[in-house]
This record gives structure tokens, C-alpha cells and sequence, in this order.
């Protein structure tokens, strides 16, 4: 079978891996990092006003499936998970009208928002997923436009 | 006891999905072409025809299990995640192919048994269940008693089951990446209660394909990339 293959650079490093604790004030903050990310995502509004009245429950959908994603991953300590999903999306959001540059958007968001919200040791192991992830999908977005 | 998988044990790099899963150079390939036609096409009943004239012309079941539904199952996942077929379309044809696996069911059920039972489920929460069934026709129809629990299934009803049926093997499925965590949790459960000290645990579905090392993670004691292979490392993990 021939199938597009897009190589990533940063598969072959180490794994990140986030502490228990890390873990758990991650799943202490959730609600709220949910809530700001969502909130500043929508304020992108070039980014969100074709979804119409639509535009808040599709993004915290996106936003909720995108922390129960990264919980597991770092539960187990395993990118290689995230990288699935990426690539997943990347085939089906187009044509739930999400671009990838918009999710790549809102994975910075997340990073930030996550920073603002978890102790600053907390907020870095945490991070170290989100920013592999946005590096990834940064790689995709490239590859999907040559 | 050692710990078993069957497989190359290497992620082979993620591909985006743009070509079918109904690869010609695969045995039963037409059958599998045709069978998805008439599937996309609603026509149920002429999909049963050709998978029972298959079967009584002596193609057998595990056959059509690994070379007609689970690309077809597979083909039209990536159809509904490329927009080629709507959610409903999906559904109709998930649910066609669990009835025709009834409809086989008469050659499922007719091994002598060996004296093993599995019990078999899909974590809470877990929708995906077609393949997991799958698994447990399999092990029926080498002799083993099957416990199949179904989608969604609670932790405390996979335990209750283990114990009343004094099951050698549980086979745990989960196809959503978040989803893990239950399998995980349920394990540990498994291993701290009485019943499951003896009990040997299977584990399958997509983030375990992803993640070569993620059924260790997870306290399993082996992982299988499909039905046929579930076979050989329940031998293994019971040795």
C-alpha cells in the first residue's frame, strides 16, 4: 500500500515525561485551562466567525478532546500518541471547517495559557508536550502546502 | 511467565490517510472490493449473499474475518475521516457487518472445546467494539469458551465476569487514545483483586498499535496486532 508518509525530525529524541504531581495539577486545573483556552481561541474571531452560532461548542469540543488526548499521552508518557491524533486531524478537520493553522493556533494558546494557570515547574513538564506538539504540527502544516 | 507480542514491534512512521485499505495484492481482495460496493451502497442483503456463497464454497470464516471485514471496517473509517461517507453511512455499515458475522455464526460455534475461557470487553467508555468481537470469534473457534462483554463496558462487571466464568485470559480492547487510562486502571484493579491473580491479560486496539511498548506500560501481559495473532499470544502468556 502506498500511503503519504510525512517524516518527522523530533520523533527519534526522548520522551518527555511529566511527574505525578505535575499530572494532578494538571487535572486540578483543567476546567479552568479549558475555559481560557476556549475563551481566547473564540477571540481569534477571524479564525472562528464561520462557524456562526456554532463557533463555541466546536471549539470546546476540539479543546476538550485535545486535553483528554494530551492527559493520556502524558499519563503514559508516550508522543507517539499525539502524533496519531495530529495526523488524524489533519485529514478530518478540514473538513469540519478547522484549518490546520488554526489548530496550530489554539495548541499556542494552550501553551500559554497553561503557563498563566500551573506552577511554573508544573506548567514546564506539562509544556514540553505542547511544544512538541505544536513543533509537529508546524511540520504538518508544511508538509500539507508543498 | 514471559511476556508476549506478535508483531515488528517498531512504529513505521505515521502516514496520513490518503489511499485505500482494500489493497489488491491481499487474498479475498475482490470479495473485499465488492463487499464494501454493496455496503456503501446499502445493500445488505446482497453483502451477506456474497460473504455465505464465500464461506460454502469453502473460503473459511477466519478468512473472511482478516481479509474481507477488517479492511473493509478499516476502509471505511478512512472514508468518514476524509469526508467520503457520512457518520450515518458508517454506522449502517458497522452494524450490517456485526450481523453477518451472526449470520456465520453457526461455523463459529461448532469447535470442540480445549478447557480455556476468555473473557473479552471494551473498556467504559469505549464505543469501538467490532474488533473485539472479532477477537472473541476467534478464540471460539479454536476451542475456547468466549465471555464477550461488549462496548463500554464497567470495570467492576469485567472482574465479576472473570470470576464467574474463572476466565484464563482477558482480552481489553481500546481504540481512542484516551481511553488508555481505563485500560491501565483496570488491569491495576485486575491485579490487586483475588480473581485476578491467575488471570493473564490481552490487550489490543489502535494506541497499542502506535505505541509499541505502551501494553507493558500499562500493565498487560501481552498486546496483539489482530485476531489470528490474539491466538498465538494467548498460547504464549498461558505457557
Amino acid at each position: 500500500m502506498s500511503r503519504k508518509s510525512v517524516p518527522s525530525d523530533h520523533l527519534q529524541t526522548a520522551q518527555p515525561s511529566v511527574s505525578p504531581d505535575a499530572l494532578s495539577a494538571f487535572r486540578d486545573a483543567r476546567e479552568a485551562i479549558i475555559r481560557e483556552v476556549v475563551a481566547r481561541s473564540l477571540a481569534r474571531e477571524e479564525e472562528v466567525v464561520h462557524h456562526g452560532d456554532e463557533a463555541e461548542r466546536l471549539i470546546a469540543s476540539g479543546i476538550e478532546f485535545t486535553t483528554r488526548m494530551l492527559d493520556a499521552a502524558m499519563a503514559v508518557g508516550e508522543v507517539s500518541l499525539l502524533e496519531d491524533q495530529l495526523v488524524w486531524a489533519m485529514d478530518r478537520l478540514p473538513h469540519e471547517q478547522v484549518s490546520p493553522d488554526h489548530v496550530l493556533h489554539r495548541f499556542q494558546i494552550y501553551a500559554e495559557a497553561v503557563r498563566e494557570l500551573l506552577p511554573g515547574e508544573y506548567a514546564a513538564q506539562v509544556n514540553r508536550f505542547l511544544e512538541w506538539m505544536i513543533v509537529r504540527q508546524q511540520e504538518l502544516v508544511q508538509a500539507d502546502e508543498v | 511467565m514471559q511476556a508476549a507480542q506478535v508483531g515488528d514491534g517498531k512504529n513505521e512512521g505515521i502516514e496520513l490517510a490518503r489511499t485505500t485499505f482494500i489493497d489488491e495484492d491481499r487474498p479475498l481482495a475482490e470479495l473485499a472490493g465488492r463487499y464494501l460496493k454493496v455496503l456503501l451502497g446499502a445493500e445488505r442483503h446482497l453483502a451477506s449473499r456474497l460473504v455465505m456463497e464465500a464461506v460454502e464454497s469453502g473460503v473459511s470464516v477466519k478468512d473472511i474475518y482478516l481479509h474481507v471485514f477488517q479492511p473493509c471496517q478499516r476502509e471505511i473509517g478512512r472514508l468518514w475521516q476524509t469526508n467520503q461517507v457520512s457518520v450515518a453511512q458508517e454506522h449502517y455499515c458497522t452494524a450490517a457487518t456485526q450481523l453477518i458475522m451472526s449470520q456465520l455464526y453457526p461455523y463459529v460455534f461448532n469447535t470442540e472445546k480445549i478447557g480455556r475461557c476468555l473473557v473479552a470487553a471494551c473498556v467504559g467508555g469505549e464505543l469501538h467494539e467490532i474488533g473485539m468481537r472479532m477477537v472473541a470469534d476467534f478464540f471460539e473457534m479454536e476451542g475456547w469458551d468466549t465471555y464477550y462483554l461488549g462496548a463500554n463496558t464497567p470495570s467492576k462487571s469485567i472482574l465479576q465476569a472473570i470470576e464467574e466464568r474463572e476466565a484464563h485470559v482477558l482480552g481489553v480492547s481500546a481504540t481512542i487514545t484516551f481511553n488508555v487510562g481505563a485500560v491501565a486502571d483496570l488491569i491495576a484493579d485486575l491485579r490487586t483483586s483475588e480473581v485476578g491473580k491467575d488471570v493473564r491479560v490481552l490487550v489490543g486496539g489502535r494506541p497499542f498499535l502506535i505505541a509499541p511498548n505502551l501494553w507493558q506500560t500499562v500493565g498487560a501481559d501481552g498486546y496483539a496486532a489482530d485476531a489470528q495473532q490474539a491466538i498465538y499470544v494467548a498460547d504464549q502468556i498461558l505457557m
